[in-house]
């Protein structure tokens, strides 16, 4: 386990390496001279020489990166152009709202779609399993802003049961304010569970060692809770691993439409206000998140399934 | 010697007929392609079926219920919602196509080149691929458009750039496959080049897989395009689209909902038109796949 982890890290060194080149290269994507643009009305020649200069812009490319380097592994992410401030504090005190949104959702798209996903599969070719397709195609076709909209109309502004937005104080504020973001992304989530545990779940009953657990008389519901669902999850764990990158995406537009103070709101914020070194340092954080969350959803893998070698 | 001979009568032997090929229809496969000629019919022919203009603005008449003229009513500037969908059509559309298009042609060839010639220029390629890959695909679509400006044009770009990555990982794993068959080794014995070889052998037999990939991309490329433009990063108004038009409608929710539900509607219309589609795809051209 720990040379496989040493392993690991190390093939991670090159694709951190490219996150920083891609992020680096974004600024440069901008046409025209970036300084001029973020100015804006305000780009005189010394106001546009001097941010030129703060971005490092009036030196040689190369060097520029190394710079960059430089700057990340202290932690500087470039200052914000609104905020007139550091970007990385800003990220960081709105990073606990989006992976709170990410967490919580999570856990109401896994609470419904392990019985949905599992019972499909046990009732395979049946009406239940037909309906709860159904469902999966309808889910998966749904725009979440859209799905974001219809929600926030019936229940916070029809029914007023939730807030229209925010995020709340306290962790049962939170859990309030949160519900319907939550949901909407979960909207999005569950079919994708649904569709891979349910096909886990066949592979599993296929399987010769649950012919001998059902021949040696053990109870249906200790198979399924013992030997089905315990190895179907495992595969299911790295489904959540991977779509992190799904919820962060969705999270920016989930977000948006509930006015949610985190890092997807603020992404769109900035683009809006052509605060480029915070579009940048959010990507950098968004991608590196990213590879830590698929590095632990592997350890967690190789933790939980034995029978997996990693030589 | 033979005395007598018999000739065998034609109806011991059945009269050769070439073999049908059975094909069947199943219905969700009608239902799919109901559903796709509905929206290629809008897409088209929104001028004959509607002869309102879906920009010009009528102030007197905002906000109007629906009725014989307007029968699902009108926007915050008397335009016919009707008319706006059908027109949304073409964009949408189009934003399906043209963008998964451009990414699938330009993952093909780098996914070819780096699976047929392997070695370093596969390394260097894959990597490549490894550090997009790590970017949240949403995230790193709007940092380009953030970068290079919201537009339909520069929405494309972006998300090109951040999508052939999926094709190129896909068809370079059907060529390391491939390259090994028989066909492909006799063909090179042959003398076949580089390019013959895989533009005539190795394409044909990996690009279904691509095809696949593309139906269900395109769905994703329709509901982030549908995204952009609704928070205000994609098609710009007064351009009829339903992203957009879901935009538009927020905050007229109370006194005009049909501005939100059905530009809504028309892209779970198109999900699950292509979703339906896509599946049954997979199900025809890779079984168990």
């Amino acid at each position: 386990m720990g040379r496989y982890l040493a392993r690991r890290l190390l093939l991670l060194v090159p694709v951190a390496l490219g996150i920083t080149i891609v992020t680096f290269f974004l600024l440069r994507l901008i046409p025209g001279d970036p300084a001029v643009i973020m100015l804006d009305n305000r780009a005189t020649a010394d106001n546009v020489a001097r941010l030129r200069h703060s971005l490092g812009l009036d030196r040689p490319l190369l060097l520029q990166y190394v710079f960059f380097l430089r700057n990340i592994a202290v932690g500087r992410l470039g200052e914000s152009l609104v905020y007139r401030t550091q970007v990385l504090p800003i990220i960081l005190g709105r990073l606990p709202v989006t992976l709170f949104l990410a967490v919580y959702s999570t856990v109401l798209a896994a609470a419904v779609a392990v019985p949905l996903g599992t019972w499909a599969a046990l009732r395979r070719g049946t009406s239940p399993d037909q309906v709860i397709r159904l469902g999966v195609l309808f889910s998966l076709a749904t725009p979440n802003y859209w799905a974001a909209i219809v929600l926030l109309l019936v229940f916070s502004i029809e029914l007023r049961w939730f807030p229209v937005g925010g995020y709340g104080a306290t962790f049962g504020d939170h859990l309030r304010h949160l519900l319907l973001p939550a949901l909407t992304l979960a909207l999005s989530l569950t079919p994708i569970l649904v569709r891979t545990l349910r096909h886990n779940v066949l592979e599993v009953l296929r399987t010769e060692y649950i012919r001998t657990a059902r021949a040696k008389g053990l109870r249906a519901a200790t198979v399924l809770t013992r030997h089905v669902l315990r190895n179907s999850l495992i595969s299911t764990v790295s489904i959540l691993g991977v779509n992190l990158g799904f919820l962060v995406g969705g999270a920016v537009v989930t977000e948006t439409v509930y006015a949610i103070p985190g890092t997807g709101f603020l992404l769109i914020k900035s683009t809006f206000a052509r605060d480029y070194p915070m579009v940048q340092g959010l990507t950098l954080m968004f991608a590196g998140l990213v590879i830590l969350v698929n590095l632990l959803t592997d350890l967690t893998y190789a933790v939980l399934d034995p029978r997996v070698t990693y030589d | 010697m033979i005395d007598e001979v018999q000739v065998v009568s034609s109806p011991a032997l059945p009269a050769w007929r070439a073999p049908r090929r059975r094909f069947r229809v199943s219905p969700a496969l009608w239902i799919g392609v109901l559903m796709l000629g509905a929206l290629v019919f809008a897409a088209l022919f929104a001028p004959q079926v509607t002869h309102d203009d879906p920009i010009k603005t009528d102030l007197v008449n905002s906000l109007q219920p629906p009725s014989a003229a307007h029968p699902l009513g009108t926007d915050n500037f008397g335009r016919d919602i009707l008319t706006r969908l059908l027109y949304g059509a073409r964009v949408d559309l189009q934003i399906g196509i043209v963008p998964t298009a451009a990414a699938f042609l330009l993952g093909l060839v780098i996914g070819s080149v780096a699976g047929y010639y392997g070695g370093a220029v596969d390394g260097v390629l894959m990597r490549i691929v490894d550090v997009s890959m790590a970017f949240p695909f949403y995230v790193l679509v709007i940092a380009i458009v953030a970068m290079l400006g919201p537009g339909l044009t520069n929405m494309y770009v972006a998300m090109v750039l951040a999508g052939w990555v999926n094709y190129a990982r896909l068809i370079r794993g059907e060529i390391l496959a491939a390259k090994t068959c028989e066909y492909i080794l006799g063909a090179r014995a042959l003398g076949a080049s580089d390019l013959r070889v895989i533009r005539r052998h190795l394409l044909p037999n990996v690009v279904t897989v691509g095809i696949i990939f593309a139906m269900s991309d395109a769905v994703l490329n329709i509901l982030l395009g549908g995204a952009l433009s609704f928070l205000g990063l994609g098609v710009q108004p007064p351009t009829p689209e339903w992203g957009l038009m879901i935009a538009e409608g927020r905050d007229f929710l109370l006194t005009s909902p049909a501005m939100v539900l059905f530009p809504g509607l028309a892209l779970l219309w198109v999900g699950v038109t292509f979703n339906i589609l896509g599946d049954i795809l997979t199900d025809r051209l890779r079984p168990g796949g």
